[in-house]
């Protein structure tokens, strides 16, 4: 899937962050050699199990570690450049917020520190703390709140200064399903607006469900990357939804599919996700009123981040007429797979109907069942070079 | 759950307008009856003294007077005013003539103020009309700021405590819970109207708002607010009240502002290096370095913040001492004639910005010095086997410093008549009395003499003359060891605004009774003359011999005095800060501690080491070496820290005010370069190190 535009807002070149120990012998590569590219307006995934080096990569995007070698540039300038964070909202992996400060206080004073007027700062406060469900405890002090309570008000300060280029790392860490289905909708309600942003996270089913692209690290390099069909397609797999069948019509079908070479592998009837059966339960719970001293349902994305929509060009180009920007070199876009064409003759035989293009549902979870994701982390912690079968991996 | 309900609801009732506007016009009737009240009292009070006056000073008044002296009492229209014989006799002669008719309206007058209306008020009206208006501009700004529940809920337990103490019959101790709700309402008043001040959106705005509520929530400053602001109110039950009113006075401003200041510096170093490091710990600092918050800004609102609340705690406490003060001198109104003396020596000696000058003495030049060297190594049979060239550096050293001793102590001594070598006077040369020859301020020449055994109960005549001619000077008492003084006429100063003033050792002679200065006499014969006591040489020190006029009102000069004790915390949490960019909490702290320890004894170790020697230049054997190497290494570090701190503990303001002298703007000014050169250098190498320091750190499990 291509982005909205090529205006890059990330640009990795050779990055590379070694930690290293007081005799400066390097303790850990955290990041090497990595090239990157997020272009605007769309949801870059950063995949990876733990120390793969994905929140070191965030740091030194937002200037908080400098790179041992390569370069980078974050919206056309230094990561460093204190003008460029006036476009970037960051949610770190752990909410790291005063205690002795209630919500309304917490987001008034990053508000202040985007130099947002009073009046903006008071509407953008109530519409977020609203949005994540937090408004019924906006004058208690953050310090009484849970993990989840604290990574709401977390992503609200995140979206305080309505950014063009947003950072999340593990934003549905010590969410409720509601919470975390929440985080994705607005995350796609935010690419709909043009907003680029950058999801970190080692739950598969989030980086799946709302990311355009994505690139797996591991060791601190990047293993795999390309968009999420071209990673997730499993070529040597045909899966036909449709209504019950009874065992004669699967019969017939099976004997259609025997003329053709091939025969059911297994059928099974699909079982509702433990996630919808959550959700169901809670709405049933709202809906006879019962009291919760907690984060209450999260009202609609915050009215003044679904106002018109930004370009992130715009972003640079403004940023670009203070200073001259940096050339760096073009990245080669990765190369798009052509699909393996081998199955269409028995989908035909079985379905006349013309293929319709998957749309990206809206935070919708997993359509069925599958040990995809699991297989490829075990395949990329065996360490082996079979990934490179793979479309887009690097060798 | 209950009481969090209705305080919800009390603020809730507070934020309404037309609450507001009621209560307003409540707290502004409430000023205006009170105060107006205090001027009607005054009103009447004049009416009365120009009537007293008017008899006392009048054509009959040597009538009145005597009437007054006879009975202690008498009638004007219909209304009699009386005092105690015994005061009435100092005042009023015994022809009937009154010396100081104010001072009688005065004590006539004293019991026809009602208990209840401060004395110190209706001395002053015009400090009565501005705290009039202080009051309804501070009532107005805490209705309106939304401070009422909180001030109201602190006025009120305040309240309940001192009637609890009232039932109980603990009188002393009624005022202080209402004084610890006053000072409790003010500090929060003043941390809302900073937070006001602070509102822009400027990021180191931002983050000094940002520390004020830490400072206010948080248990580290609140300790500090809380124990300064509780401890305020008891200090008054430390004083010994049945003390001269001056000493009192000095007392209680000498522990209030010493225990304000150490409170605060101790929470301006603990704030400041927690508040940073817990930043850097707690990674709060991510999320601020991500945000468009340049380092410098974040260093500067930290520093700001600090600065500010030390601000703040300073001005709680010295507003609550100034008034103290106030109530001080004005509650107990003087009946006896010590007491008329305490409080005009308070008047003159403690409540004034007095200006001083001490001698300008005579310097001991390289050619005096190397002559009087020269002749001590020619005179002591010490030095017979040494050529000239021959003695050791660090024998010449010690004599250096003998001869120079020697000489700092002659220019301070007066020598008796029985010293051949001498006379027994000593002239002092004073400069830069310009200003109060022209504005015709009376000097004041205050002194500390010691001598003989400096016995404290020993008595002894001296003489002081000014200008050359000791034929036109006066002669008076002494207590060796006890601080004295002797006013001088500002005709006696010189066109160039100098001065000559004489000291004569009288000490062979009796001295006279009573405290009485006497005087025109010519002091030379009489110098020269034989007495019938043993005479003994009269020296002072250098701190305790100085001629000094009022130059100034006492609440300005405690204004500078506080402006310069900001700045000192300026300078404190500037250290801090930058300090704290660097080390951890623990570590920060005790750099941080120890420089103020050393910075506040630096006067004194200047001293000791003045007495630690010039050591040995020439060490020979292992030992002396070893004993070279430690002394050196001691000096070392001892000399930088005096080089390098000595004046931010010279800088005492605090004693200035004690003692009645001026707090000059040079003071202000030399404060302010300190805050600009060691705050601000500290925290300009804290911002060099967090621009380049990394403020992440690696996660992973490698």
């Amino acid at each position: 899937m291509q982005s909205k535009n090529d205006t890059l807002i990330v640009e990795a070149r050779g990055l590379t962050r070694a930690f290293r120990d007081f005799w400066m012998r390097t303790r850990a590569l955290a990041v090497d050699h990595i090239d990157l590219d997020i272009r605007s307006g769309e949801v870059f995934g950063l995949l990876g199990p733990n120390g793969s080096g994905k929140s070191t990569t965030i740091k030194m995007l937002l200037g908080l570690l400098k790179p041992t070698s390569g370069r980078l540039s974050v919206l056309g300038r230094p990561p460093t450049d204190v003008a460029v964070k006036r476009h970037i909202g960051f949610l770190p992996e752990e909410t790291y917020l005063y205690r002795y400060l209630t919500p309304l206080e917490t987001l008034d004073y990053y508000g202040r520190l985007f130099g947002l007027r009073r009046a903006d700062r008071l509407r953008r406060s109530e519409q977020l703390l609203e949005m994540v469900g937090l408004a019924g405890v906006a004058h208690r002090p953050v310090g009484e709140f849970s993990k989840g309570m604290m990574r709401r008000i977390g992503l609200a300060q995140a979206l305080v200064n309505d950014p063009d280029f947003l950072i999340l790392d593990e934003p549905t860490s010590g969410l409720d399903p509601i919470g975390t289905r929440q985080v994705k909708d607005l995350i796609l309600d935010l690419r709909q607006r043009g907003k680029t942003i950058l999801l970190s996270s080692h739950l598969l089913g989030d980086v799946q469900d709302v990311c355009d692209r994505m690139v797996m690290l591991y060791g601190g390099r990047i293993r795999a990357k390309g968009t999420v069909d071209e990673l997730l397609e499993d070529s040597e797999r045909t899966v036909i939804r449709t209504g019950h069948l009874d065992q004669a019509t699967i019969d017939r079908i099976d004997e259609v599919l025997r003329a053709s070479g091939q025969a059911i592998e297994q059928v099974e009837r699909p079982r509702q996700q433990l996630e919808e059966l959550f959700l169901d339960i809670v709405e049933a719970a709202r809906r006879e009123r019962a009291e919760t001293s907690g984060a209450t349902e999260g009202g609609q994305t915050a009215a003044f981040l679904q106002e018109g929509p930004v370009q992130g060009e715009a972003v640079i180009e403004q940023l670009e007429q203070s200073v001259e920007r940096q050339q760096v070199a073009r990245v080669i876009d990765p190369s798009t797979a052509t699909a393996d064409d081998g199955g269409e003759a028995v989908l035909d035989a079985l379905l006349d109907a013309p293929e319709t293009p998957p749309a990206k549902a809206k935070a919708v979870p997993p359509a069925a069942p599958s040990n995809v994701d699991a297989s490829l982390i075990d395949s990329l912690m065996q360490d082996d070079a079979s990934d490179g079968d793979k479309p887009g991996t690097d060798a | 759950m209950g009481l969090t309900r209705l305080r919800r609801r009390l603020d809730e009732i507070q934020r309404l307008r037309w609450f507001r506007i009621v209560v307003t016009v409540a707290v502004l009737g409430a000023a205006g009856g009170f105060f107006g009240s205090l001027l009607a009292i005054r009103t009447n009070w004049d009416r009365q003294a120009e009537a007293i006056s008017a008899k006392l000073g009048g054509e009959e008044a040597v009538t009145w007077g005597l009437l007054l002296r006879d009975d202690g009492e008498f009638t004007i229209d219909g209304r009699t005013y009386s005092a105690p014989l015994d005061v009435i006799e100092t005042l009023v002669a015994e022809d009937g003539s009154t010396q100081d008719v104010q001072r009688v309206v005065f004590l006539l007058l004293r019991d026809s103020i009602p208990d209840w209306a401060p004395r110190w008020l209706l001395l002053e009206t015009s400090l009565a009309w501005q705290l009039m208006a202080l009051t309804a501009v501070v009532g107005v700004a805490i209705i309106w700021m939304g401070l009422l529940v909180p001030v109201a809920m602190l006025l009120l337990g305040g309240s309940a405590l001192a009637a609890v103490f009232w039932v109980l019959g603990w009188s002393q101790w009624i005022g202080v819970p209402l004084a610890i709700g006053v000072l409790l309402s003010t500090y929060l008043m003043l941390i809302r109207g900073l937070q006001l001040l602070l509102s822009g959106r400027r990021g180191w705005m931002a983050v000094a708002h940002t520390l004020l509520w830490e400072a206010s929530r948080t248990r580290l400053a609140l300790a500090f607010v809380v124990t300064l602001l509780i401890a305020l109110p008891l200090l008054p039950l430390s004083l010994n009240l049945e003390a001269p009113i001056d000493q009192v006075v000095q007392a209680y401003l000498a522990r209030s502002l010493s225990l304000a200041f150490l409170v605060t510096a101790f929470m301006v170093l603990l704030l400041g290096c927690g508040t940073i490091c817990f930043d850097i710990r707690d990674r709060h600092i991510w999320h601020l370095t991500t945000k468009p918050l340049g380092r410098a800004n974040y260093l500067f609102g930290k520093w700001a913040g600090v600065m500010l609340l030390g601000g703040v705690m300073l001005t709680v406490a010295g507003s609550w001492s100034f008034g103290y003060i106030q109530f001080l001198r004005t509650s107990n109104l003087p009946r006896t004639t010590a007491e008329f003396l305490a409080q005009e020596d308070l008047l003159n000696d403690v409540l004034v910005a007095r200006t001083s000058m001490k001698p300008v003495y005579e310097e001991l030049d390289e050619a005096g010095m190397t002559g009087r060297i020269d002749q001590i190594i020619l005179e002591d049979p010490a030095f017979a086997d040494y050529a000239e060239a021959d003695i050791p550096l660090s024998t010449y050293r010690t004599l250096r410093k003998r001869v120079y001793e020697e000489f700092d102590q002659q220019r301070r001594r007066v020598e008796t008549m029985r010293d051949p070598a001498t006379v027994p006077w000593k002239t002092l040369h004073f400069e830069g009395l310009g200003d109060a020859r022209a504005k015709g301020l009376p000097l004041r020449l205050k002194f500390r003499l010691y001598g003989g055994l400096s016995d404290e109960h020993n008595r002894c005549l001296i003489g002081v003359a000014t200008g050359d001619d000791l034929s036109d000077a006066v002669l008076g008492p002494f207590i060796p060891t006890l601080p004295q003084h002797i006013d001088i006429a500002p005709s006696a100063i010189n066109e160039d605004g100098s001065l000559d003033v004489s000291i004569v050792n009288l000490t062979q002679h009796e001295p006279p009774k009573g405290d009485e200065w006497r005087g025109p006499i010519d002091l030379q014969p009489l110098a020269m003359s034989g007495g019938n006591r043993d005479p003994f040489a009269v020296f002072w020190l250098e701190d305790e011999f100085e001629i000094g006029y009022p130059d100034g009102t006492f609440g300005t000069n405690f204004i500078r005095g506080l402006l310069v004790l900001w700045l000192k915390l300026a300078v404190l949490a500037g250290f801090a800060c930058g300090v704290s960019t660097t080390l951890s909490f623990p570590v920060a702290c005790l750099v941080v501690f120890s420089a103020y320890a050393a910075a506040s004894i630096a006067p004194w170790l200047s001293l000791s080491m003045v007495a630690y020697g010039a050591g040995n230049d020439s060490p020979e054997t292992v030992g002396e070496y070893i004993q070279w190497g430690i002394e050196g290494t001691v000096r070392t570090v001892a000399g930088t820290m005096v080089y390098l701190l000595r004046r931010f503990g010279e800088l005492q303001p605090i004693d200035q005010l004690i003692t009645g002298k001026m707090v000059t703007w040079a003071w202000f000014r030399e404060a302010l370069g300190m805050a600009l050169m060691w705050g601000g250098g500290a925290m300009i190498l804290g911002w060099i190190v967090l621009t380049r320091r990394q403020l992440a750190i690696y996660s992973g499990d490698q």
